[in-house]
């Protein structure tokens, strides 16, 4: 066990989450974990202003050289594909290092399929708003309309496909069997079916980025057209976009496996395998580059590609401008795209991370201009992200650069004012509140600090930023491009959000004991206790024998000793249960945890629940006898303990009977 | 400054003592890293298409512009590197000079290649050095001459042998490492050259141009020959012969840095996140690394050594010292490029380079020339960022640069025949030539060992050599005793003395010390698991001691021993106890100072190291006790049997700290190391 097991705990939880992140986007909210170390855009990034390169292919092509090999080398990426759309044709693309490292395959734009991982979406939302402009879907209907069987109602309010679009619909996240690998995905709508996660919040709220949703709008598609939802793909944007090396089948038919790329950990550690995306429009593409350049040509150019119109003018405007936005002054969501608007620009994307590839397909939409990247790795600390957000910043800095960010800021008084305001804990909209995967907001809540000199340090993205509020209530970062936002209800800070998770998440405070930040050391000393009185239990034991002692207790008052101190085992060793179910998860994707989970959930129950019990009646009889001062005491923090454990059990779900997650 | 740092393994180092400080004190974990001021492999992984082989591009200002604007910011931001400046001359004149990141990070100040001052380390060497060629060809040094006739001083005689300017040019002048006062915070702290030179004479360990070993020392004794053979302090000397001809008006060697200078002078950082400006580093053995430069003067000097190099009239050398300067003079191994006098050969791709890097705490830097080409590269950065990316920037820069503009041949020549026979004789563990034999330096010496693995296909690893993926690199034999890095086209090669391997290295690295088979007395196979056991044995001790009070207490049991025996055993146990806070005191000392903060090698460490002096001391007498209170023990006709074990694991246990002791050389009243 490393140095610190909760930080442990929290990675391994972040990588369980990472098979979410899986879909995540651009804004790689699921970062749960601690920090990678120190991969951050640091001062070094700062914007500053500085003139235009003209974008052309020459500059271009150096400065891609310079980046790319750099970027690969450092993150220990073994390869990556880079293309530049303008005007309605490819500027430049190009591959980097090698689709199969020890065989030296290298990455060839034309040939080699990348895993786009969640921009898949894309294509289904293109899909939908194809059957929009048919009038076969409508945006504001009750989504059941379209099913074969129920979503259920929040509030008495509906799901819509425009909720479904924006991440609005409130689904709890769903993280198990997101990928796996060998075996072609259970039908889509029986993954629906089984599992229909609760909806947690209001559209009103906010987003909360779901894999479930898109998976969703892609059954409806398929319902609707009457074709299996990759065949539909197939038919209606592959072709008139001729993308030949494109395909939502899973496996990969037997003509495109020759090209698809490898997926790795670091270039030394090969995937176990294609990733099979267990819903397969939330993130089930395999593309070449080449081929995703004629996807952004024709969303540039309002769906035309040469002769093929895919969506018409007017429903492509529309599919690029409805913006929702949960915090008004930043970035929020298209109806499928989100803004990641920049350095005045106007940019809509949508990133996609699976266990192994990182892309990210990103349009000017005001320059004609379209920039997709796909790494085949992790990465080194998680370094595969890393690179496809650097690029695309560090290409807005070079080719479109900053306007010069008006210098002001609040008073001094209102920034130290509103740095405690804010200062505190937060959980991420886009979790679970009804698993144990709540976990994530035990172990790792997102954190703001009050810096002395005003400015606030947060991490929207997992990384620690800082920033120095411009105006009431909205932060710039601090020699970056990010923009953060609170909404106060009552003179405080309720949620808070930035650029870079708005369009994916926000941050919502928590209240009760969560809030104030003590459930985690609580919950610490609570199991410190429990296990220090578990190895006294034998200490004792073992004390009483080498000195010949009798046992004092007898009776109820026996079997109310021995009670406790096994409940007190079975607390520890449910504790380590979950631990352990948070290793395999992570390890494994999940595949055969469930009788693990079933048993953590026995332990906690017997662990916690009866260990309150039997506390609660020690207690008293510690209470009727003749005890010292010293065991009433411990006998009350014993009660304290075990009421603790059982109150985390049941709000973080560890007590329970369902496998799902 | 290239140097000061021990093993080439540093890494190995820090990692070996932070994960035995973690046992003694986990908050320690977070150890930074060595100061390195040694010659470090250039690290450099082949992951992109961009290796030898790929098609040339015109080394032109628009090119080369849009290519170091993709490579170096993502360099700084994915190292956490505060600022870097890089400048590229080209035909006498500067091709591009340009500044990324910051040099002040509160001010926001961004670095400016033309005002911003970076300090060049070891870089700074070679000023020493074409100081002194110019000294030889006016006839005033000779190079092959007992330096002793141009000191104040006497250097003893090793073997009857003296040491001559020509040896401490290539490093080979047999000097053991040293450390102390290499870089000092506190300017009240701060020796002159001639006081540094005086009291921090190393031992001598080799004889004079056998073993390479790079040595701060040595370069500073140069430095300190230029001073008393020119008159001139060494500042004065470097100001009027080399900054003054070159128009270098923003370059000094003077410590601290005159006030002119304060404004423009880079901050030294160790993460640009962390941007807590470290103080400005006053190196000991100045001539060995005390420059502060812009990169634009920088660019100045490269010119000016260029067109050394091609004969140009007024330039700082004349073509007979500068062809004598730059020539390939004394390889180590034979098959890998040598040292020239103070550059060293980095000749890759058929072009004929040569070069010096430098590193102080805060400061990386890096200079190439292309002699044939008239090119010229210099980096310098301002942070050693994360898991040394300051070091893998520099590395990484000088591999796609010469593959992008001067690309050679991807050559991969066959196997060599004898392969697995080779292979089989290289298998072994290694140590770095550039160490300590005596000092508290050994640790390293023991900490710093690597080993040469042989697989199944004939291919070795030496887990010194790592990828940047942190793998040790594989290596093929494509000739006899000579390797290529497989999947790239670092080589290795090894000498070998009477059928055996006597040293090898690899072209990763400068030819400024060589890798030697390890003595066993010293081997860390079984010492450093010796260790582990020994620090089990002392902490079990130690935790038992109040548990077993305690226990006692609450059962109301009496100590059953009393007389002699009580007090033997009680002294026993007061040993375990005195000999863990030796350890952690010394555990604490080489990491902060090793680690984080190099200005602890000054005297303010002293009296701290006096007192871990004085518990060396006492820990011999707590083995005797350990030996004494076990024999009584084993005596005994009461004491149970595991007392009885005990007591001798724990004396056993004493007596191992105490060969620690002596084997690494710390029971010594010696404040110099």
């Amino acid at each position: 066990m490393p140095h610190n097991p909760v930080r442990h705990l929290a990675a391994a939880l972040a990588a369980v989450v990472g098979g979410l992140a899986l879909m995540g986007a651009a804004a790689a909210p699921l970062k749960v974990g601690p920090p990678p170390p120190a991969v951050q855009l640091t001062a070094t990034t700062a914007p500053v202003a500085t003139p235009a390169h003209p974008l052309e292919a020459t500059d271009l092509g150096a400065w891609l050289d310079g980046l790319m090999p750099t970027a690969l080398n450092t993150a220990e990426v073994p390869g990556a594909v880079v293309v530049v759309v303008k005007d309605g044709r490819v500027l430049l693309e190009r591959g980097y290092g090698f689709a199969d490292y020890a065989k030296r395959v290298p990455v060839d734009p034309k040939a080699t399929l990348f895993r786009p991982g969640s921009t898949s979406k894309l294509f289904t939302w293109t899909a939908v708003m194809q059957l929009v402009e048919q009038g076969r879907i409508d945006l504001d209907a009750d989504v059941d309309t379209y099913l074969d069987f129920k979503i259920p109602k929040l509030h008495g309010i509906p799901v819509t496909m425009r909720q479904l679009m924006t991440h609005r619909a409130g689904f709890s996240e769903t993280a198990k069997d997101l990928i796996a690998y060998g075996h072609a995905p259970d039908p889509l709508g029986e993954v629906l079916k089984r599992y229909v996660p609760p909806r947690i919040f209001d559209p009103s709220e906010g987003p909360g980025y779901s894999n479930y949703g898109a998976a969703l709008a892609g059954y409806i598609v398929q319902r609707v057209s009457g074709q299996p939802f990759e065949a539909y793909v197939a038919q209606h944007i592959f072709a008139p976009l001729q993308m030949a090396h494109s395909t939502f089948a899973q496996p990969l038919p037997p003509a495109m496996r020759p090209d698809i790329s490898m997926g790795y950990e670091t270039w030394n550690q090969p995937a176990p395998g294609f990733e099979i995306v267990g819903v397969p429009p939330a993130g089930g593409l395999s593309a070449t580059g080449d081929d995703m350049s004629h996807f952004m040509i024709a969303h540039l150019q309002l769906g035309r590609y040469g002769n093929a119109q895919i969506l018409k003018p007017q429903t492509a405007q529309t599919m690029h401008t409805s913006i929702i936005k949960a915090f008004p002054d930043l970035d929020g969501n298209a109806l499928g795209f989100y803004e990641q608007n920049i350095n005045g620009h106007r940019v809509i994307a949508h990133g996609g991370d699976t266990n192994f590839f990182h892309s990210d397909l990103t349009l000017f939409i005001d320059d004609n201009v379209g920039l997709f990247i796909s790494v085949n790795a992790k990465g080194k600390d998680a370094m595969g992200e890393f690179i496809r957000q650097s690029l695309f910043e560090q290409f807005a800095d070079r080719y479109f650069p900053v306007q010069p960010i008006p210098a002001q800021r609040v008073d001094a008084a209102t920034a130290k004012a509103h740095a405690a305001q804010i200062a505190g804990q937060y959980i991420s909209s886009r979790g679970s509140r009804s698993t144990f995967i709540s976990l994530v907001g035990l172990i790792s809540p997102s954190v703001v600090k009050a810096n002395p000199d005003g400015t606030i340090i947060a991490a929207p993205i997992g990384q620690p930023e800082t920033f120095y509020e411009a105006a009431p209530y909205f932060w710039r970062q601090l020699n970056g491009h990010d923009r953060l936002q609170a909404k106060v209800e009552d003179g405080r800070v309720v949620r808070w959000a930035s650029d870079a998770s708005a369009p994916i998440l926000i941050y919502l405070r928590p209240g009760g004991l969560a809030g104030t930040g003590l459930e985690l050391p609580l919950g610490m000393a609570a199991m410190a206790l429990l296990a220090l009185t578990a190895v006294s239990w034998a200490a004792a034991a073992w004390a009483r024998r080498r000195y010949g002692r009798e046992f004092v207790h007898s009776g109820a008052g026996a079997s109310a000793y021995r009670l406790v101190r096994a409940c007190a085992i079975l607390a520890v060793v449910a504790v380590a249960l979950w631990v352990a179910v948070i290793e395999q998860v992570s390890a494994t994707n999940g595949q055969n945890v469930d009788l693990l989970i079933h048993l953590a959930q026995l332990v906690s129950l017997i662990g916690f629940a009866g260990g309150f019990a039997v506390a609660l009646w020690s207690l008293v009889l510690v209470f009727r006898g003749a005890a010292g001062w010293f065991a009433r005491l411990y006998g009350v923090l014993l009660v304290a303990a075990f009421g603790l454990m059982l109150w985390l059990g049941l709000a973080y779900h560890l007590i329970g009977f369902g496998t799902q997650y | 400054m290239k140097g000061m740092s021990f093993g080439p393994s540093t890494t190995h180092l820090v990692a070996a003592l932070t994960a035995w400080l973690a046992l003694l004190a986990p908050g320690h974990a977070q150890v930074v890293r060595a100061p390195d001021l040694q010659p470090k492999p250039r690290a450099v992984s082949v992951a992109g298409t961009a290796g030898p082989g790929a098609s040339s591009h015109a080394l032109d200002p628009a090119d080369l512009n849009a290519w170091l604007d993709g490579f170096m910011p993502f360099a700084l931001a994915s190292g956490d590197i505060a600022g870097a400046v890089v400048v590229v001359v080209k035909d006498g004149q500067v091709l591009t000079e340009k500044g990324y990141g910051f040099s002040n990070i509160a001010r926001g100040r961004p670095v400016d290649p033309r005002q911003t001052l970076f300090r060049e380390g070891s870089v700074s060497k070679l000023f020493t050095w074409t100081s002194v060629m110019q000294l030889v060809g006016q006839g005033r040094i000779d190079l092959d001459r007992d330096v002793n006739g141009y000191l104040d001083f006497r250097i003893p005689a090793f073997r009857g042998q003296p040491i001559t300017m020509r040896e401490l040019m290539s490093h080979t002048g047999g000097f053991s490492e040293h450390a102390k006062d290499i870089i000092v915070e506190d300017p009240k702290r701060f020796k002159s050259l001639g006081r540094y030179i005086k009291s921090q004479l190393p031992k001598r360990i080799d004889p004079p141009g056998t073993v390479p070993a790079y040595s701060n020392y040595g370069a500073a004794l140069a430095g300190y020959i230029v001073q008393r053979v020119s008159g001139e302090p060494f500042d004065g000397y470097v100001q009027h012969h080399i900054f003054d001809p070159l128009g270098m008006t923003r370059s000094t060697f003077v410590q601290p840095l005159p006030a002119k200078f304060v404004p423009d002078m880079a901050k030294g950082y160790l993460l640009a996140s962390q941007p807590t400006p470290r103080p400005y580093e006053l190196v000991g053995p100045a001539p060995a690394g005390a420059l502060a430069a812009t990169g634009e003067d920088m660019g100045r000097f490269m010119v000016g050594h260029l067109q050394a190099a091609r004969g140009a009239p007024g330039a700082i050398l004349s073509p007979q010292m500068a062809k004598l300067m730059y020539a390939d003079g004394y390889r180590p191994i034979s098959a890998l490029p040598g040292m020239a006098l103070g550059f060293y050969h980095e000749d890759r791709n058929g072009h004929v380079i040569i070069g010096h890097e430098g590193d102080t705490v805060a400061f990386h830097s890096a200079l190439h020339l292309f002699l044939n080409d008239g090119v010229g590269l210099f980096l310098a950065v301002n942070s050693p960022g994360r898991e040394d990316a300051a070091e893998s920037l520099r590395g990484w820069l000088f591999h796609q640069f010469s593959n992008r503009y001067f690309p050679g041949p991807g050559a991969q020549p066959p196997t060599w025949p004898s392969a697995k026979q080779d292979a089989a004789k290289m298998v072994g563990t290694y140590i770095s030539s550039r160490r300590a034999t005596s000092s508290l330096l050994r640790i390293a010496t023991l900490l710093g060992q690597a080993k040469v693995t042989a697989a199944p296909d004939g291919t070795i690893q030496f887990s010194a050599f790592k990828n940047a993926a942190g793998a040790a690199k594989h290596w093929r034999e494509v000739g006899p005793f000579v390797w290529q890095e497989v999947n790239g086209h670092s080589r290795l090669a090894a000498k070998l003395e009477n059928g055996r391997v006597a040293a090898f290295t690899t072209d990763d690295f400068p030819p400024v010390f060589v890798f030697q088979p390890v003595p066993a007395s010293i081997a860390a196979s079984w010492n450093l698991p010796l260790l582990g056991l020994t620090v089990l044995v002392l902490v079990l001790t130690v935790l038992a001691w109040p548990i077993g009070v305690l226990i006692r207490r609450r059962y109301g049991q009496g100590f059953t021993l009393s007389g002699r025996a009580a007090w033997l055993h009680r002294l026993a146990k007061a040993g375990a106890v005195l000999d863990l806070m030796l350890l952690f005191g010394w555990a604490q000392f080489i990491t902060k100072a090793f680690g984080t903060d190099v200005s602890l090698l000054d005297d303010v460490s002293d009296p701290f190291l006096r007192i871990l002096q004085v518990l060396g001391l006492l820990a011999i007498a707590a083995a005797i006790v350990g030996g004494w209170n076990a024999v009584v023990t084993v005596r005994s006709a009461e004491r149970a049997r595991g007392a009885k074990v005990w007591s001798c694991v724990l004396a056993a246990a004493l007596v191992a700290i105490v060969w620690f002791l002596l084997s690494l050389d710390l029971i010594t009243p010696s404040l110099s190391y």
